[in-house]
């Protein structure tokens, strides 16, 4: 594993959700958000300040890319695509495992419900 | 409606820096308007009004978040160590950087001038607008505010001014009266307090190595100590009635303020330890003007003999311009030392 994306995680629950969208494909600002609200049942509420402060950051760490394509037709022209890069696939992925790992701790001492149990 | 708060939201993206709104601010609008758009098909007006709180809240930490890294990220180069510096330790300051170097200077003799003012020398104001009013105090927090941004910006040789000038605040305070109070050693925790914080924001201890490590690396920092120390009595002028005074301590400031410039500009130690002689000197001839052209002996009633004052004086000046330049002859020699080492 590279130590230096280790460093990086933990990742905030809205920097993670961020990527978990973009995993699904490319992605504009308005639709990462209603994404990000959907696949977290709504506990995360982003807005254009939070954001855009971490899609910067993330397109300087080269993290994600901004899709170079024109945009559809009738499609509003300030809309830009999001997508990831392999190190933004390889930071999601390691966070995922680190949670992975967390969620297993938390059903060992009996927290959560066994897999296959209601 | 939604125009207006749209409208709105174009007015809250100014409170980032202008690259980045350059960049994301009409995608940010757009993704707003989207937000507003689905908060008004779900509740009506209400909705809208609803999410403005937190899009307030979010926009501000936004935008301070991106100044703050709009900082840090060296957009005002001035404020950050020059990269030869940083290797030698020695090397001159840039003129705009000198220029940050001489604010305390100019801070100090600007307090002295305002505190001459007697509309300010009241102790009638509560404690805590003494402290935001009384000009060396203010003096002291714009000091320790430049000094605070040195040490953010990795203590960048400017910063030794501002370090200086706040040491010699706290011993010069530690035990002042003031407007009908007393201050002690906690003066000096103000600041402890800057150090500290601005520590925990960097979470590095570079900035103090790079203190210390410039401090052994150049020698002549103690005679600037020593600078700030001759040179702020001269710009106080204690007990001084004269009646061109205001002119006298304007002069003064600019004569020392012109010494620490060349200090910080000039490359070779001895020269610089010059420059500072230089400030001294002309310090002293506007002293020698301000006693000849005001009798302090007839205004303050005192014998001839108080004449013998001005002996001592001139001795604790040859005294110290031979320390300063011995401090500059040691720091030469150092500096010029390991070419000959190679050479051999």
């Amino acid at each position: 594993m590279d130590p230096d994306l280790l460093k990086r995680l933990p990742l905030s629950p809205a920097a993670f959700c961020i990527l978990l969208a973009l995993k699904e494909g490319e992605k504009h600002g308005y639709g990462i958000l209603r994404e990000v609200a959907e696949q977290s049942q709504g506990a995360v509420k982003l807005l254009p300040g939070t954001l855009y402060n971490l899609l910067k950051r993330m397109l300087d760490d080269g993290w994600i890319e901004e899709l170079d394509r024109p945009s559809a037709p009738k499609e509003d022209e300030r809309r830009r695509y999001y997508r990831l890069t392999g190190i933004g696939e390889k930071v999601v992925g390691l966070e995922a495992e680190r949670l992975a790992g967390l969620v297993r701790a938390a059903r060992r001492r009996g927290l959560l419900a066994r897999r296959g149990q209601a | 409606m939604l125009t207006f708060s749209v409208w709105l939201y174009h007015v809250l993206l100014l409170a980032y820096p202008a690259s980045f709104r350059k960049r994301f601010g009409a995608e940010m609008a757009q993704v707003f308007r989207s937000v507003c758009e689905a908060a008004y098909a779900e509740t009506g007006a209400a909705g809208v009004v609803r999410l403005w709180p937190s899009v307030v809240w979010d926009g501000v930490w936004a935008a301070l978040f991106q100044w703050w890294l709009w900082l840090l990220k060296g957009r005002l180069p001035v404020l950050q160590p020059n990269p030869i510096d940083q290797q030698d330790g020695n090397s001159p300051l840039t003129a705009w950087q000198a220029g940050i170097a001489v604010l305390p200077f100019l801070a100090f003799g600007a307090s002295s001038l305002v505190s001459r003012w007697d509309f300010l020398n009241t102790a009638r104001l509560p404690f805590w607008q003494i402290l935001l009013t009384h000009p060396h105090l203010v003096f002291n927090w714009l000091v320790l505010i430049g000094l605070g941004a040195g040490v953010l910006a990795g203590f960048p040789r400017w910063t030794y001014s501002f370090l200086g000038w706040a040491l010699f605040f706290v011993w010069w305070w530690k035990d002042m009266g003031f407007y009908g109070y007393a201050s002690d050693w906690r003066i000096g925790l103000p600041l402890l307090a800057v150090f500290a914080v601005t520590l925990l924001i960097r979470r590095s201890w570079q900035p103090l190595r790079t203190l210390l490590a410039g401090l052994w690396r150049d020698w002549t920092l103690l005679a600037l100590g020593i600078y700030i120390l001759y040179t702020s009595v001269t710009m106080l002028y204690d007990e001084n009635h004269s009646p061109f005074l205001l002119i006298f301590i304007v002069a003064t400031t600019l004569a020392v303020s012109l010494g620490a410039w060349g200090y910080f500009r000039l490359r070779v130690p001895l020269l610089r330890v010059l420059a500072l002689m230089g400030g001294i000197g002309l310090t002293a001839i506007i002293s020698a003007i301000n006693n000849t052209t005001w009798d302090y002996r007839a205004y303050y009633g005192l014998p001839e003999s108080a004449q013998n004052v001005n002996l001592i004086g001139l001795v604790f000046f040859i005294v110290l311009s031979l320390f300063m330049l011995a401090i500059g002859v040691l720091a030469h020699w150092r500096q010029r030392r390991p070419s000959r080492l190679k050479e051999i």
